[in-house]
């Protein structure tokens, strides 16, 4: 937020318009900051113009800096399937958000996917879904964990430990999930609050993660239970001290 | 077959007693005759454990081998196969034996309500423990010795020799003698194993209690693992004089390789009583080992140190200790007492021509790491400590790195001379960053006792993880399980990534053969308790679920892998047979598990051989290796639409089909030699003394 603020003096007393260091990166594909929003619409500040689709007008909460999605009152948001959304075999990814939770329980809370919401049980599950574990009723947090799968001919899912053991209830914090298919990292890494919290090596390495589903946020087979916010999609995988300095300068 | 004999005689002494209700109370006709061996953390009681130096009474006792001091299941545990019936409700029983130790030792014995619980000192020589009580319907009895002293200089806490056990009705008990007419076999190499190519020799043990001689009518038949009879001999006669107990050595070639079990039937006659009696024991041949060259016939053995004089009869690899309770031991006896691991220590190792090749350095199981007490730290220390992962009841725990690298030291300063490969942490979960600083540990100090020394990661994430994250010189191969086919490609993918002849070593392949079977556990009878040879249907059905999981699981599943780039071994272990308890190595029966010899033809374990790829020629298709000494193993089968009745084999190249125990299986037609297949199955073919280029040419053909 101090980077929105930043930007909106600086291009106050240059009386210009001036893209923000982050959305210079031509691989930011979606910026959304939940503050701008028409007609449900969640504007994309990434100028890929993903907008996202907002399923209800009462999906909006206070935030972690001005408004953010309120996924536990049953809100979530669609960007429409573009060209501009694919991502050519051995692109990595990285999926940046604030997120508050606010249950004591999770089951398949949903953050980010393009799977066209088909599970990773389904042999014809292709693409990445950022999401909470869950089973058949809610998991406390001591229990559930996040979970970052990817498929593509080559398919690995990363679990964490516990997610109590990184974040408690009603508490804002940054999570990062970084798909790097590079051969010298074939990572899976999930950082939290500027910490990596996770690594796995992907063995399986996919293909390619591109699918033509619209991307999902906010929602699995359940809502998250809480807030998002400053949703950043990058079609690369970001470096540890990017991640490192993204929540250094947003926190 | 041929068979030589000969007779010698015992005598049993002793004041006349009152009647000895236990049958083989003294074990003289053999561990497998009335007694079985229960299943303790991969040890076993075989027919090796008769001492016919030390006795009491008769022929032998058992010598029961005691674990480590501090190990929490002391001793070998022993109960009768059969439950005898008592008479009368509640009548008054006198159970007694004799026992000797060469340490000071725990013996119990459990009967039913009735139980002795003594202290064996050295000094005492042999004592007789005896209990009273009543006793009431069925029982069995159960043996168990258990190590008192922690001894720095023994392997063992000790030795314990139990004989001449005896069961009276009343409050007394006298001089003992056999309760019945006995008869058994006795094979007396460690785990019943015999080399091809040298004698089989099994001793016929008989006695019996009556005032007068008494003959034994008997006939011996020889089964192989299907139930099949390959050989016998019937109505033969063994007289034996009152008093007294005879032995027949009965020794044949051993031509053929496989498992097989010898059964005794027949009738003990004397002048007053005549008693029917069946027996049986089984034992296996197998291709001795070769040193230095991969040993396709290996095998692969994780048992407890007690059972190393077993793997070494295999001149194989050991991996000492399988359970956490077990790595308790390890850690404890290696972290504080080192010279428990002096020279003393191994003498077994220091005995064996060739290398041991596999140890680990600590096991997990239980999702807990099995360190002493005063390896952990109350608290996290910057550079001092190793934080584990959270667990459920334990919470995050703090593993003293200096505890760490003296239990690698001193691991490393007396394992290095005998072991060349170290597998790092077995069933962990420690993953990522810990895992890799255990290894990064072990490899410093390792390699600093030999440089040689080869580190393998336990499974593909971790292994991924330390050459991708901490260095590719940190790991020298990949030691994972190949009990299903996902998990085996799983394995290969993974090393790839290292290289494309990254080795890749196997364990825990026979599970699903042996423990998912419905028929075929090895030894040639039902699966159900009835003890009944196969016969008919049922050894059809068994023969044909052998070929299919043969193919199934270990052809078309792991042959690709065995003779792949990267397998370098196939290790079979956690035999879980039918009949036999969860993760038993033994049967219903008390039969060590025969799977581990059966399967290790696939084995391709260390020593000069390699993989060679994959064979894709316009007849057969398949994978092989070349095993060392210029002999080759491929395993092929027909391609799809060859519909022939075999390939004539050139007469130029000296190739065999084999069956998988190593048998020459080629087929001779017309002067001429044949590769025969089965539609869809593999086979085996050997090569010997020729050029890598003339067996490609031919499988290729």
């Amino acid at each position: 937020m101090r980077k929105k603020i930043q930007a909106i003096l600086i291009s106050f007393f240059l009386g210009v318009s001036v893209s923000q260091p982050a959305e210079s990166d031509s691989s930011l594909i979606v910026h959304l900051d939940m503050d701008q929003v028409e007609n449900n619409q969640v504007k994309d500040l990434s100028g890929y113009q993903h907008h996202a689709l907002l399923n209800s007008n009462k999906g909006l909460a206070q935030g972690k800096f001005h408004q953010a999605l309120d996924c536990a009152s049953g809100s979530f948001l669609t960007i429409p399937f573009k060209e501009s959304l694919r991502l050519p075999a051995g692109t990595g990814l990285s999926i940046c958000l604030w997120l508050k939770l606010d249950a004591a329980a999770v089951r398949w809370a949903g953050l980010v996917k393009n799977d066209g919401g088909k599970s990773t049980a389904y042999r014809e599950f292709k693409g990445f879904n950022l999401e909470s574990n869950g089973s058949s009723s809610p998991l406390p947090l001591s229990e559930a964990s996040w979970r970052f799968s990817v498929k593509g001919k080559g398919a690995e899912t990363l679990n964490t430990g516990p997610i109590s053991q990184y974040v408690a209830q009603g508490n804002w914090f940054h999570l990062v999930a970084v798909y790097d298919p590079s051969p010298h990292v074939r990572g899976l890494l999930l950082y939290l609050n500027g910490e990596l919290i996770e690594d796995h090596i992907m063995i399986d390495l996919p293909e390619d993660i591109s699918t033509d589903e619209n991307w999902i946020i906010g929602k699995d087979l359940t809502f998250f239970p809480g807030l998002i916010d400053e949703v950043k999609i990058f079609r690369r995988a970001l470096a540890a001290e990017e991640v490192r300095t993204m929540y250094s300068k947003e926190k | 077959m041929k068979k030589s004999a000969v007779i010698l005689s015992f005598f049993f002494s002793g004041l006349v007693s009152a009647q000895n209700l236990l049958w083989n109370s003294g074990f003289d006709t053999g561990v497998y005759a009335l007694w079985k061996s229960a299943y303790q953390d991969g040890r076993l009681v075989d027919d090796n454990d008769l001492d016919f130096q030390v006795f009491h009474d008769g022929l032998c006792s058992l010598r029961l081998t005691t674990w480590e001091g501090n190990y929490p299941w002391s001793g070998y545990q022993i109960s009768t196969e059969s439950t005898f019936p008592v008479e009368g409700e509640g009548q008054s029983y006198t159970v007694s034996a004799w026992v000797k130790s060469d340490r000071k030792i725990t013996f119990s014995l459990i009967l039913g309500g009735l139980k002795i619980q003594s202290q064996v000192l050295p000094e005492e020589g042999w004592k007789k423990v005896t209990a009273t009580g009543n006793l009431s319907g069925k029982n069995s009895l159960i043996l168990q010795a258990s190590g008192l002293e922690f001894d720095s200089e023994q392997l063992h806490a000790g030795h314990l020799w139990v004989d001449s056990l005896q069961l009276e009705k009343g409050l007394t008990t006298g001089g003992w003698r056999p309760a019945a007419a006995e008869i058994g076999l006795i094979c007396l190499p460690p785990a019943h194993i015999y080399y091809a190519g040298e004698p089989v020799e099994i001793l016929l043990v008989a006695g019996h209690p009556y005032p007068e001689t008494a003959t034994f009518r008997y006939s011996l038949r020889l089964r192989d693992c299907f139930g099949q009879l390959v050989w016998s001999k019937e109505n033969q006669i063994l007289t034996v004089e009152a008093g007294k107990y005879q032995k027949k050595l009965l020794s044949f070639p051993s031509e053929k390789k496989g498992i097989f079990r010898l059964e005794i039937e027949g009738e003990a006659i004397s002048r007053t009583k005549a008693e029917k009696f069946r027996r049986e024991v089984p034992f296996y041949v197998v291709l001795p080992p070769e040193p230095g060259n991969w040993n396709p016939y290996g095998l692969y053995l994780q048992m407890t140190v007690p059972a190393m004089e077993r793997a070494s009869r295999l001149g194989l690899y050991w991996n000492n200790l399988l359970s956490s309770a077990g790595a308790i031991t390890e850690w404890n006896k290696v972290y504080y007492q080192d010279s428990f691991l002096g020279e003393k220590f191994l003498p077994r190792l220091k005995a064996g021509k060739e290398r041991y090749h596999l140890r680990y350095i600590g096991n997990i199981a239980s999702s807990s790491f099995p360190a002493p007490s005063k390896a952990w730290s109350e608290k996290e220390i910057p550079g001092e400590t190793l934080t584990l992962p959270e667990e459920k009841k334990q919470g995050f725990r703090y593993l003293k790195l200096s505890a760490y690298r003296e239990y690698l030291e001193n691991s490393g300063k007396f394992y290095s001379p005998y072991i060349n490969f170290w597998q790092i942490i077995d069933e962990t979960n420690f993953r990522g960053k810990v895992y890799l600083s255990l290894v990064e540990e072990a490899v410093r100090i390792l390699k600093k006792h030999n440089p040689e020394a080869k580190i393998l990661a336990t499974y593909p994430q971790n292994m991924a993880y330390v050459y991708l994250r901490g260095g590719k010189e940190l790991v020298d191969g990949l030691y994972d399980l190949g009990r299903e086919n996902k998990r085996a490609v799983y394995a290969a993918k993974a090393a790839e990534i290292a290289s494309a002849y990254f080795p890749v070593f196997f364990y825990d392949c026979s599970l699903p053969f042996n423990y998912f079977s419905t028929s075929f556990h090895g030894w040639g009878k039902s699966v159900t308790l009835s003890q009944e040879t196969l016969t008919g249907k049922e050894a059809e059905k068994a023969q044909e679920e052998f070929r299919q999981r043969l193919n199934e699981v270990l052809c078309r599943n792991l042959a690709p892998l065995a003779a792949g780039v990267h397998a370098t071994a196939i290790c079979l272990y956690h035999a879980r047979l039918p009949g036999g308890k969860a993760q038993s190595a033994f049967d219903t029966w008390g039969h060590p598990a025969a799977e581990l010899i059966i399967f290790s033809t696939l084995n391709s374990l260390f020593g000069k051989g390699k993989s060679l790829g994959v064979i894709s020629g316009k007849l057969m298709e398949g994978y092989w290796c070349a095993t060392g000494g210029n002999k080759y193993l491929a395993i092929v089968r027909p391609v799809s639409d060859f519909s022939g009745k075999g390939i004539q084999l050139p007469e130029n190249l000296a190739l065999k089909q084999l069956d998988f125990f190593g048998n020459d299986v080629t087929e001779k037609r017309n002067g001429k030699s044949w590769i025969v297949f089965s539609p869809f199955s593999f086979t085996l073919i050997q090569a010997s003394s020729i050029s890598e280029k003339q067996m490609q040419a031919f499988l290729q053909q």
